[in-house]
């Protein structure tokens, strides 16, 4: 016989109390905030890290950012959207600072990343967790000869799936001008792919 | 061209499921990091607002100061019609007097 134990549900964080408070300068709400947003902007720098920045400097300068303008945040979108906004804005200023990575060649590909593409080629139906990973470092190789915009939008769209509304929601951008982009980015990605299998031996 | 596109797809597809985990827990450090800078700030935030609010102050005493000092010259400058009449009034009534 097992007794039953009764969980206590967590209290649900309350965003716009929590803010009033860091607007009065209480640590403990800017701390509480800081921990209630840390995953979503670490999630989001990681996907979107230039090449030469160190993800937790860049997690603190949209931090920075974040908190130097709460006040100029009125709320009529969610916190998190705003907060998703600073986050790819300042990682997309980060990558314009960076030049564009030279041609990706099948000799740079490291030899799990040659086999997983081997096994895509091929059409094998399911790739073991590494083969996805070493698919993952591809992609991103490739993107890092995109430009910034069009690197974010193959990003949010095809590796994170999310719909043309959220990234509408996360960027500002309207959704015709996200469609063509989008559409852009992909046929240049696919040339840059096409490259590459043009140099396999 | 299909062929191209179809791996092309599928290399996207397999690189979409190997997503990037970030970790929950903020790394060590940082936290302090981030809250000890949000008070520098905050604290840098109180010290701007005391200057702004002493040289509008200092501003608004120079103004008042520079008008009452054109007053005072406005009032030296020119005197009434009449003034001189009263002055001259004034002169004889006080060589009348015993």
């Amino acid at each position: 016989m097992f007794a039953s134990v009764s969980v206590m549900p967590e209290p649900e964080f309350d965003v716009t109390a929590c803010v009033k408070r860091v607007r009065l300068r209480d640590e403990e709400s800017a701390r509480a905030l800081f921990r209630h947003l840390y995953p979503l902007v670490a999630r989001l720098v990681r996907s979107h890290l230039p090449r030469r920045t160190s993800a937790e400097d860049l997690v603190q300068t949209v931090f920075m950012k974040v908190f130097a303008s709460l006040d100029s945040f009125s709320g009529a979108v969610p916190l998190e959207h705003w907060v998703s906004r600073i986050a790819i804005n300042t990682c997309l200023n980060q990558l314009a600072a960076e030049k564009a990575r030279p041609e990706l060649r099948w000799a740079d590909l490291s030899e799990e990343q040659a086999q997983a593409l081997e096994a895509v080629t091929a059409g094998q139906a399911e790739l073991d967790p590494t083969q996805n990973l070493a698919s993952r470092e591809i992609v991103e190789k490739l993107l890092a000869q995109l430009a910034p915009t069009d690197r974010l939008l193959m990003t949010l769209l095809h590796l994170e799936g999310r719909s043309v509304n959220e990234v509408r929601q996360i960027t500002g951008w309207n959704v015709p001008v996200i469609k063509i982009r989008a559409f852009r980015a992909r046929r240049k990605l696919r040339k840059h792919f096409e490259t590459l299998m043009e140099t396999k031996g | 061209m299909k062929s191209t596109d179809d791996t092309f797809r599928r290399l996207l597809d397999a690189a979409a499921k190997a997503a990037p985990k970030a970790s929950l827990a903020p790394p060590l450090g940082l936290e302090t990091r981030i809250l000890a800078q949000w008070r520098a700030e905050s604290v840098n935030d109180d010290s701007v607002s005391l200057f702004a609010f002493l040289r509008r102050a200092t501003l608004g005493a120079g103004l008042v100061l520079a008008l009452c000092a054109a007053w005072s010259f406005a009032d030296l400058g020119g005197g009434a019609p009449g003034d001189e009449a009263a002055l001259l009034n004034y002169d004889i009534q006080m060589s009348l007097n015993p």
